[in-house]
């Protein structure tokens, strides 16, 4: 007789401890109150029925991941892969939660397993193997910067730029990578690279759960930084930002870590570069979560922009700065492909065309990437740039 | 030596169940001193109590150690029981083993070493205790009650209905607080006024009850008993035993203010009465201070005023305001650089008030000038030089206060630049007669074609004093080759030589050199003139450029093209004539004096302009070459007058000097502020009193109540002549604004200052009850007792970003809601949305806005939000029977009598709907709204339009809370609600002796536990009154007069002013009435001096030797 699944179930104390351990720490503050739900840009995109708020009880109780049976738990994992670590709901908690927290807590639990989706397998696999998630050959790192000139990192300069993966080797994102140097050339300040000898920054599987990779990785940085005698990092991803900010420290890093948009602010703030070229056009800026509500940064790209003569600087009416919508690529989200009609990127460039803007300007490799692949499957003919190369134009570079 | 009886006491097992109460016996039995030593299971208890007296008598002990729990708890039964047994209280102490020691320890051999270590070291201090008396205080048997809400009315009345006097201070014109706001009450849905005012009426006749509305605490001195206290009574300008509040001044005032009472939902006057039913039944003026406008106005005119007064129609008085300032309404309603709309509160919001267009349709709205009565003459002669707007402003003021001026102008024509200057079709001169001929007609002669060149002479003509206002005539030069080219004209010269009607040969193009409104004004009028195409060039960019904004647009509408960053570097003549300008181009560079960058020639980049007529605009300054050679006026380097900044005297006595005579070209309102400068310098000149006091320009007001939602941020636009209506006439540009247009724009003023003093409500009354001399007024009472009940206000509703609180009209908080539901509210008791009036038919009720949010507001419960959402939405649907009710939760709490059945009633009778889950936002769709949330139960995600949603703001202590906190010297917990002496067993008692605590003052609470308080609050005073006098913790602080070297250090440090300084002894004495033991200046005093009794320095050093074992 086949047994029918039960949906009486028993509280599972070893889950829940599980989880607490590996750091779903505030699970137990919760009170339900599902502002989160609605905060998450699950809500938005509407065809996806995310609960967010019923993670923490559920970890409470022990339930998370607990399906023994096998098509069960594939919807589950689907479910804990949901969440793009945008902490739209960490922000409007009333309590604080932290609800991405939680759901990496679970993702540890199933990449132990190896009970995690097959597409972020691959992306641990090559970070592990050649220091990218890309799969690019690790010699292959700092050529973009070929033609430009750039010296390799030695400690008597002022910044190591450290680009990102995605500008490093994606053929059109490398123009960020491009850009930059252009400015700080221009700007002439002393910086090099690195090239071949570092790794990816292990933001995004560090939060798809894949912790010991993430710490080999980091591992390997440090020292790498350690030993070239690095004191300030530049970087043009919020997410190796955030990382080397918070999270390397507790591996022993002490280097200090910059955002381009910060850093290029002061130069202009300071006089050391002025934008005097025209861009005469209405661009719309997109706030990346990670660099402005994780970070609150959200002054400096504006400034930039804002010292641009000719351009007009646009806002979502409703859905800016620490309101702004994820574009989906965060915590391995960038690598998970959807189906159509449950994508926030959708959502977001939906909003941002709707201002009117010519030019929707980004400040995160990540961000850019998806926004260039969903203008174009949605048949946009609106131009996805980042800060940097919109500065570096206006700069007659 | 003394002999000292311990008892230990087992307290059940909560002792001896850690502690080993037979060693510690042991040991103590021991110790020096211990004459005695027991134990008892508890010794609280009477038979332990006996036991201590019987041993006491026994053993003939004169000292007592309980070693038992904290003292908080048993000293005072122990302390009676030896008194009983004739021992002196004081000479018992109490060694706490249970709270400090078997509570916190669970080894027994740890915790019983420590036992005996504490007893031991108790009864090294009390061995050394002296007998102490405590001194009787007498009571004042008078209660001063804070706050005249539903808490204060009812702990004042309590207190005076069992006799005793009562003094009750409101911050309000009115009491009644926050309950007369509200319409009906949860769970019995009465009628909130209709219970709340026999109260109030009780409040106002009982006699017992001294009732100071408009007022607040200002200091508080005493202590416990004895307090004296100050009140600051608030000019309230009116006369509150001849109002009689028949409300004839309130349609009088033409200056609107948001409305408190209706919780901004409104607007009220400047004088107001909260709401009808007030007491007092009395009207108070709202008198906040200068508003920016006016003081930003060189002249003081009161901006405010008059666009309140035009707001209301009232154009006639509005000019008499206006003139009582600045005679030239005219003109400056057309020309004034209005410095006035540049510090306008609005402007920080969008379009500064329209301020100068207003001003001109009030002076233009007058038909015939006004008939007024001229002052009694003063025989004192004044000759005033030049009749521009600074020396006819200095003739006006002096001619209202009966002097007689006699202005000399060398010109044929009246007005000075006014006239020579400005041109026509930015001044019509009909305009500026109407100014003249008002200022005329006050007596104010005006000479033309006389020119004076010797002002000192003037004197010795029989002049009493002199004023100087010969304007800035001199060009300034380009220094340019060909600069005296026929064609180069200057810009004065060729504005006055046009204006006065001359024709001069201006070719077909023109350009004009300079960036100011005379630039600006030459190259217009040399379009009129009939030039075909006129260029302005300009050295720096449109930034710095110094014209009137309005007036550089009004010129590019006509076609005149403006050349920035370039100047001229020669004039180049061809067939006799001018024929080509030569010019460079500018860069900037770093910022000058002026704070603008400073233009720099680009070397190589001279470009040629073809011209035939060029006019040099680049600026005058002052002619004084008149003076004759022994003249002891002196002058600056640029040929300017130099007078005192603040009294415009020169370097003569009698001689006075303003306008662009001393500051070189400048505008019209600046020359008109020194003519009146001098005007008042003149009379006090000739009155011979102090010249330079009292002339002080006031501070802006800093306290400006902004509207609920700031809209109508832009200004009414006046209609302009089209470019084909100007070409070649000098017809007025600009037209101005329409009647309705006027009353519109005023009304975008936010009333910055409050009352404006136009007088009208004085006009109105019958009773003479407005006394606009009237000032605050200090009054000192004595009371013996305080109670607080300064009750709560709502959390801001604008910190909530993400609801659209501030941002839409239609999200509104619960007190609004009140209003709205209230009879006496802006709808009254209708339930309109405030956007449209619409009636609406969904309403979303959000609960814990700001409550229950420690991560972004505040982490408590305001307790009473899920009762008064249930109670809204059931009144809701009472009133608007086909509307839905929509009440959005985390939980609903509704612990109270009956409360549990009034929600069930909302749900099974009104059917209001519940959903458990906090929204995210509430977003603006279409006409209504929609709320982002989940219901957490269904678990499906929600939006849920609606017309209206309601905000339960959290309730947080009324916003003087911190200040009265310092004042009073009492405790508030983080959130600024009073602490209570025990949070179970001491509730309405500050733990400051002679403080009661009422209301919300202390935690959020609804009307019954409010009033239950209250009346607890009342009767803790009234025990203290019953009392007569009252004892005192002898346990004070005593001053060894030998060691006391008189520093005053301890003066100083005495939180309580306990101490006094013997200057003939040289040392300090303590008020032991006020002393509280708090031993701060124990700490404070270097020689030791200072000692608390019983806890002498002696007696620590015993205890802490015994401690450290030594």
């Amino acid at each position: 007789m086949a047994s029918k699944k039960n949906v009486v179930v028993q509280i599972n104390p070893e889950i829940r401890e599980a989880l607490l351990e590996m750091g779903a720490v505030d699970a137990y503050k919760c009170y339900q109150c599902g502002k989160c739900a609605s905060v998450c840009p699950w809500f938005q995109v509407g065809t996806y029925e995310f609960l967010v708020f019923r993670f923490p009880l559920e970890t409470v109780l022990g339930l998370i991941a607990s399906s023994e049976e096998k098509e069960e738990l594939a919807k589950e994992v689907d479910k804990i892969y949901r969440c793009v670590g945008c902490e739209a709901c960490v922000e409007q908690c009333p309590l604080g939660v932290k609800i991405p927290d939680i759901l990496r807590s679970a993702r540890r639990i199933l990449v132990d397993f190896g009970s995690y989706p097959e597409t972020l397998k691959s992306v641990v696999q090559k970070i592990r193997n050649v220091g990218n998630p890309l799969g690019e050959p690790r010699e292959n790192r700092g050529d973009w910067a070929k033609d430009l000139n750039v010296n390799a990192y030695s400690s008597d300069m002022e910044l190591l730029y450290f680009p990102c993966c995605v500008p490093a080797y994606d053929a059109r994102i490398q123009k960020v990578a491009k850009s930059t140097a252009l400015i700080l050339q221009k700007s002439g300040i002393s910086f090099g690279i690195l090239g071949d000898k570092e790794s990816c920054c292990g933001e995004a599987i560090r939060r798809a759960g894949a912790e010991n990779v993430f710490t080999e990785t980091a591992r390997s940085n440090i020292k790498v930084f350690e030993e070239a005698g690095v004191r300030q990092v530049l970087v043009s991803s919020p997410h190796c930002y955030v990382t080397f900010k918070n999270e390397y420290p507790d591996l022993g890093a002490r280097f200090e870590s910059l955002h381009t948009t910060q850093y290029l602010w002061q130069l202009i703030d300071a006089g050391r570069i002025r934008p005097d070229k025209e861009f005469k056009k209405k661009v719309v800026y997109h706030d990346p979560c990670t660099l402005g509500r994780q970070s609150g940064i959200y002054e400096e790209p504006r400034n930039i922009l804002k010292s641009i003569p000719g351009l007009e600087l646009l806002e979502v009416e409703e859905f800016s700065r620490n309101l702004s919508v994820c574009c989906g690529a965060g915590s391995g989200g960038l690598w998970i492909d959807w189906p159509v009609g449950e994508r926030m990127a959708d959502i977001r460039i939906k909003q941002l065309v709707d201002t009117g803007a010519e030019v929707i300007v980004v400040a995160c490799p990540y961000c850019l990437q998806m926004f260039e692949e969903t203008v174009k499957s949605m048949n946009l003919d609106i131009p996805v740039m980042d800060v940097t190369e919109i500065l570096c134009e206006a700069l007659g570079e | 030596m003394k002999r000292v009886g311990v008892f230990v006491c087992h307290c059940g097992r909560n002792i001896s169940a850690t502690v080993d109460i037979e060693k510690v016996l042991r040991e103590i039995s021991k110790h020096p001193g211990v004459a005695h030593c027991e134990d008892y299971k508890y010794m609280c208890s009477d038979p332990g109590q006996i036991m201590i007296r019987e041993k006491l008598k026994e053993n003939n002990l004169d000292s007592i150690v309980v070693a038992s729990c904290s003292p908080l708890l048993h000293e005072v039964t122990f302390r009676r029981a030896v008194q009983e047994a004739g021992l002196n209280p004081y000479l018992l102490e109490m060694a706490n083993i249970r709270e400090q020691c078997s509570w916190i320890h669970t080894d027994t051999d740890d915790a019983t070493e420590k036992a005996i270590e504490i007893i031991k070291a108790t009864v090294e201090k009390a061995k050394y205790n002296d007998a102490l008396v405590p001194a009787k205080i007498p009571v004042n048997p008078r209660a001063l009650v804070l706050g005249g809400g539903i808490a204060g009315i009812q702990a004042a009345l309590d207190i005076a209905n069992s006799g005793y006097e009562v003094v009750l201070v409101e911050r309000t014109p009115s009491v009644g607080g926050h309950m007369a706001q509200l319409s009906e009450t949860f769970p019995t849905l009465d009628c909130s006024q209709c219970i709340l005012t026999p109260k109030m009426v009780d409040i106002g006749h009982q006699e017992k009850v001294k009732l100071y509305t408009y007022a607040e605490l200002e200091e508080v001195s005493g202590s416990v008993g004895n307090f004296r206290v100050k009140i600051r009574r608030k000019a309230s300008y009116v006369d509150n035993v001849k109002c009689n509040g028949c409300a004839d001044c309130e349609p009088a005032c033409p200056v609107l203010m948001e409305n408190e009472f209706d919780a901004h939902m409104s607007q009220r006057k400047a004088i107001y009465r909260p709401f009808p039913q007030a007491v007092p039944n009395v009207y108070t003026i709202d008198k906040r201070g200068t508003p920016p406008c006016r003081v930003a106005c060189p002249a003081g005119v009161n901006v405010q005023g008059y666009v309140a007064l035009a707001s209301q129609g009232k154009f006639k008085e509005a000019l008499a305001l206006e003139r009582e300032e600045n005679p030239f309404a005219s003109v400056c309603g057309r020309v004034c650089t209005h410095l006035c709309e540049s510090e306008c509160k609005r402007g920080e919001f969008g379009d500064a008030v329209s301020i100068r267009t207003i001003k001109r349709f009030i002076a233009d709205h007058e038909e015939q000038l006004p008939e007024h009565e001229l002052p009694e003459s003063k025989k004192n002669k004044i000759a005033i030089i030049g009749s521009g707007p600074s020396g006819l402003s200095c003739a006006y003021v002096l001619a209202k206060q009966g002097y007689k001026p006699t202005v000399f102008e060398s010109l044929p024509v009246i007005g000075g630049m006014l006239v020579a200057g400005i041109p026509e079709f930015r001044l019509p001169r009909e305009r500026l007669k109407q100014d003249i001929d008002y200022i005329k007609s006050w007596g104010v002669d005006i000479e033309t074609d006389r020119k004076i060149d010797d002002p000192e002479g003037l004197l010795k003509e029989g002049f009493d004093a002199v004023y100087i206002s010969s304007g800035a005539h001199i060009e300034r030069k380009l220094s340019v080759d060909g600069e005296d080219l026929k064609g180069v004209f200057y810009g004065i010269d060729f504005l006055r030589r046009v204006n006065l009607g001359e024709k001069l040969e201006i070719g077909a193009r023109v350009s004009v050199i300079g960036g100011g409104n005379s630039a600006i004004d030459a190259a217009r009028t040399a379009l009129r003139s009939g030039a075909e195409e006129v260029t302005i060039v300009y050295r720096r960019s449109l930034k710095e450029m110094p014209a009137d904004k309005d007036e550089i647009e009004e010129a590019i509408k006509e076609k005149i093209k403006i050349r920035f960053l370039a100047t001229p570097t020669a004039f180049i003549c061809g067939n006799g004539a001018l024929k080509e300008m030569r010019c460079i181009k500018m860069k900037l560079g770093l910022p000058d004096d002026s704070g603008r960058r400073r233009p720099e020639p680009i070397p190589g980049s001279e470009f040629t302009i073809p011209v035939d007529t060029v006019v040099v605009t680049i600026g005058q300054s002052p002619d004084t070459s008149y003076l004759p050679k022994d003249t002891k006026l002196k002058t600056s380097k640029w040929g300017s007058f130099v007078v005192d900044d603040v009294t415009k005297q020169t370097s003569v006595p009698g001689i006075f000097a303003g306008g662009d005579a001393v500051r070189g070209p400048d505008t019209v309102i600046w020359a008109i502020a020194d003519g009146k400068e001098a005007a008042v310098s003149i009379d006090r000149f000739i009155r011979g009193s102090d010249m330079n006091e009292n002339r002080t320009k006031p501070q802006a007001v800093e306290r400006i109540i902004l509207p609920r939602i700031i809209k109508d941020n832009t200004r009414q636009q006046a209609r302009t002549l089209s470019a084909e209506e100007r070409a070649g006439n000098f017809e007025e540009v600009n037209r101005g604004l329409s009647e309705e247009q006027v009353k519109a724009e005023a009304l975008r003023c936010f009333s910055c200052g409050g009352c404006i003093e136009c007088r009208e409500c004085e006009k109105a009354c019958g009773q003479d009850a407005i006394k606009f001399e009237k000032q605050d007024e200090v009054v000192e009472e004595e009371v013996g007792a305080i109670v607080v009940a300064t009750g709560y206000e709502l959390y801001p509703i604008d910190k909530i970003r993400e609801y659209g609180a501030g941002k839409y009209e239609d999200v509104i908080d619960g007190l609004q809601f009140e209003r709205l539901l209230s009879a006496s509210g802006p709808t009254q008791g209708e339930i309109r949305r405030p956007s449209d009036k619409k009636v609406p038919k969904r309403i979303a009720f959000i609960c814990c806005v700001g409550s229950r949010d420690p991560e972004h507001h505040l982490p408590y419960c305001s307790k009473i939000c899920c009762m008064y959402n249930t109670k809204h939405a059931l009144l809701y649907k009472e009133r608007v029977p086909d509307g839905e009710a929509i009440i959005f939760s985390i939980d609903i709490r509704t612990a109270g009598k009956d409360y549990e059945e009034f929600f069930m009633r909302a749900k099974e009778d009104e059917n209001v709907v519940y959903i458990r889950g906090k929204p995210s936002r509430v977003l603006k769709e279409g006409d209504g709204l929609v709320v982002w949330t989940t219901d957490t139960l269904t678990g499906r995600p929600l939006k849920v339009k609606c017309d209206m949603v309601v905000l339960s703001m959290a309730v947080v202590p009324s916003v003087e809370t911190f200040e009265l906190a310092k004042k009073l010297r009492i405790q508030t917990n983080i959130h600024g609600f009073f602490n209570e002496a025990h949070p179970k067993l001491r509730p309405v008692e500050s733990l400051v002796p002679g403080f009661f605590l009422a209301g919300c003052a202390q935690a959020p609470k609804d009307i019954p536990e409010t009033v239950a308080q209250a009346s607890a609050a009342a009767s803790k005073a009234l025990e203290m009154f019953s009392k007569k006098e009252l004892t005192a913790e002898p346990m004070v602080v005593a001053i060894d007069e030998e060691m006391c070297s008189g520093c005053k250090l301890c003066v100083v440090t005495c939180p309580y002013e306990a101490r006094e300084f013997d200057e003939e002894k040289n040392i300090v004495r303590i008020n032991e009435a006020l002393c509280m033991g708090c031993g701060s200046c124990v700490a404070a005093c270097p020689s030791g001096a200072s000692q608390q009794k019983n806890l002498v320095e002696k007696q620590m050093a015993k205890m802490v030797e015994v401690i450290l074992g030594e």
